[in-house]
């Protein structure tokens, strides 16, 4: 038999079906927060182990970032590690186990390919250390460190990997750690941490390739 | 001529109950504090002592509203006050701008009068709902039970206590479109408050079920039923709003989910933390961890009692406010389980048989608050 249609009825399954459209609308909320991408990274994707604040991983391409834990002249001190690095120390900041990364948020689009250019030394427990680059997770390079101290490295990522990150998206860079080792293995160190690659100081810049 | 009492009406003689337990209990927190003095002379003042821990936040969403952004330093460094539900503290903000109370002041009071009031539903809801039920039980373990300052300060216990009871003494007398009102603001007031839609889906087809629809009749049956339906759709309602807020001023409607991974919580198996916590091997501290989930445990038990007595609606509602705190870690589980009135209720169904032992029980359990109480007012973590 079917129900009659008073009004009272309608009007409360009209409510009931109100109601629905708005939990519905709450789900669409849901799937597409309206968050600043250091918000992502710490609260929603958890890939950033501490919360870094808001603005964090905003990036000017020339800009000089300081690893260290002393401010250095003409440098911003980095606020964009995201997971995998050690606590800041006077000469740089470790790396983590097998990988590290970066969050940036560029402040202008970019149309070129970009330069990394950072200072940095390694450590082994073979002759070279390799530091595999992802750039938002595509591999663009490389590195075999010979652990001779600390020393200029560049990477260079093509314009194809680069291309379609505009100011609004995430540039994350990683670095895979081909052997991390503890001090400890290799030498009279009490230090038992899985190190790979130090960075003093970093900058990212607009390339013409 | 010899004076003879004057007969109180059931309902008199309940309030009286439930006004006497209350002022009782804390009255033994005065006390506590005077004790605590003896020890501690230089402790701040009594209100000071009380109102530690999470009332920060609350009396911080009370006096300013909910944050824009995280702290970006210090010790709470991203922590921000979206974890905590708004009804409690607008309640406070209401009671404070009436009585022009200070924040910590309105709040004690409010939440004494959410006790009282916790108190009398509750016994109203158990003496209908049990056969030859003595309520003095239920409100002693409201009143002394460990933990139970909970109810009596800047925390959101004793007006979840409150509406829980509210709306399951409204479902038992069938009164759905109220019951829906309430289940909205008891999911406005603590997160797991939405699992009383499920509450109400279960008590909908368990009736439907026993009335032997097939499952075609059981949804022809829902448009005869606009009643039901809409107050299982009203419940989600306070959450729903809240995330609606949350998603304007932070743009994440789970915010308040989110940021429990300031405090360090991972959500998981729950059944999974409470056997690591049992073993000792998720947390540092072994005792601490046995201790937190002997207590998850006694909660989940009482759970257990319940279904065994086809309480199913009580039990469902209990097990799920244990179950969900717990799979986010062992933290804070004590004030959890208290703060569900079905732990309370299911404590008060095994005790009352117990006949004058009970007595006994009931002395223990209320002496074991006063050396947490100290616990509290030493800011201990393990009673935060």
């Amino acid at each position: 038999m079917a129900p009659t249609w008073t009004q009272t009825r309608v009007i409360r399954l009209g409510l009931s079906l109100i109601l629905l459209l708005f939990y519905f609308s709450l789900l669409g909320m849901v799937f597409n927060p309206q968050v600043p991408p250091e918000y992502d990274s710490y609260y929603i994707e958890q890939t950033d182990p501490s919360w870094s604040g808001m603005n964090a991983y905003s990036y000017s391409y020339g800009t000089v970032l300081n690893f260290t834990s002393d401010p250095g002249a003409d440098q911003s001190p980095v606020t964009h590690l995201a997971g995998g690095w050690y606590d800041k120390e006077p000469t740089g900041t470790w790396t983590k186990g097998e990988s590290a990364s970066l969050h940036f948020s560029p402040n202008s689009s970019i149309d070129s390919g970009l330069q990394l250019r950072f200072r940095g030394t390694v450590i082994s427990n073979e002759p070279t250390q390799n530091i595999t680059v992802l750039v938002n997770s595509q591999q663009v390079q490389t590195l075999t460190i010979r652990d001779s101290g600390w020393q200029n490295l560049t990477v260079n990522i093509p314009a194809s990997n680069v291309r379609n990150i505009d100011s609004n998206q995430l540039l994350n860079v990683t670095f895979l750690i081909g052997s991390p080792t503890k001090p400890s293995d290799i030498s009279n160190s009490s230090d038992t941490r899985r190190l790979g690659l130090a960075i003093k100081w970093f900058v990212m810049e607009k390339s013409s390739q | 001529m010899k004076y003879k009492p004057p007969e109180l009406t059931e309902r008199q003689y309940h309030f009286a109950t439930a006004t006497f337990l209350v002022v009782a209990s804390f009255t033994t927190y005065i006390v506590a504090a005077a004790g605590w003095y003896l020890i501690q002379p230089n402790s701040g003042g009594f209100i000071d002592l009380l109102v530690i821990f999470d009332s920060a936040w609350y009396r911080l969403t009370i006096e300013q509203g909910y944050m824009n952004e995280p702290f970006q330093s210090g010790s709470p460094t991203g922590q921000a006050n979206w974890a905590f539900f708004p009804l409690y503290p607008l309640s406070v903000s209401i009671f404070k701008y009436i009585t022009g109370l200070s924040t910590n002041h309105a709040g004690i009071l409010i939440s004494n009068l959410f006790l009282l009031s916790s108190m009398y539903i509750s016994f109203k809801y158990y003496s209908e709902t049990r056969d030859e039920s003595s309520i003095i039980v239920i409100g002693i373990l409201l009143a002394f039970f460990p933990y139970s300052f909970y109810f009596s300060t800047l925390y959101t216990e004793s007006l979840f206590v409150l509406l829980t009871v509210i709306s399951f003494y409204l479902l038992h007398h069938e009164k759905w479109l109220w019951c829906g009102v309430t289940g909205a603001l008891l999911s406005a007031t603590r997160a797991v408050g939405v699992l009383f839609a499920g509450v109400l889906l279960l008590r909908l087809f368990s009736d439907y079920y026993s009335r032997g629809f097939t499952s075609r009749e059981m949804v022809v049956q829902l448009f005869y039923d606009e009643n039901r339906v809409l107050a299982i759709g009203l419940v989600p309602l306070g959450i729903g709003l809240y995330m609606l807020y949350l998603y304007f001023r932070v743009g994440d409607p789970l915010a308040f989910m989110h940021v429990q991974v300031a405090w360090g919580r991972e959500f998981g198996n729950p059944i999974n933390t409470l056997i690591q916590g049992l073993l000792g091997k998720k947390w540092s501290v072994d005792i601490i961890s046995i201790y937190l989930s002997l207590w998850s445990s006694a909660g989940l038990l009482c759970g257990l009692y319940l279904l065994i007595y086809r309480r199913y609606t009580e039990a469902m509602f209990l097990l799920g406010t244990i179950l969900i705190p717990l799979s986010s870690g062992l933290q804070s589980m004590p004030r959890y389980i208290i703060g569900n009135p079905f732990f309370i209720f299911a404590l008060s169904d095994i005790i009352n048989r117990l006949g004058k032992t009970k007595w006994i029980i009931l002395t223990t359990l209320a002496s074991s608050n006063i050396p947490l109480l100290f616990l509290w007012f030493n800011g201990n973590g393990l009673v935060a």
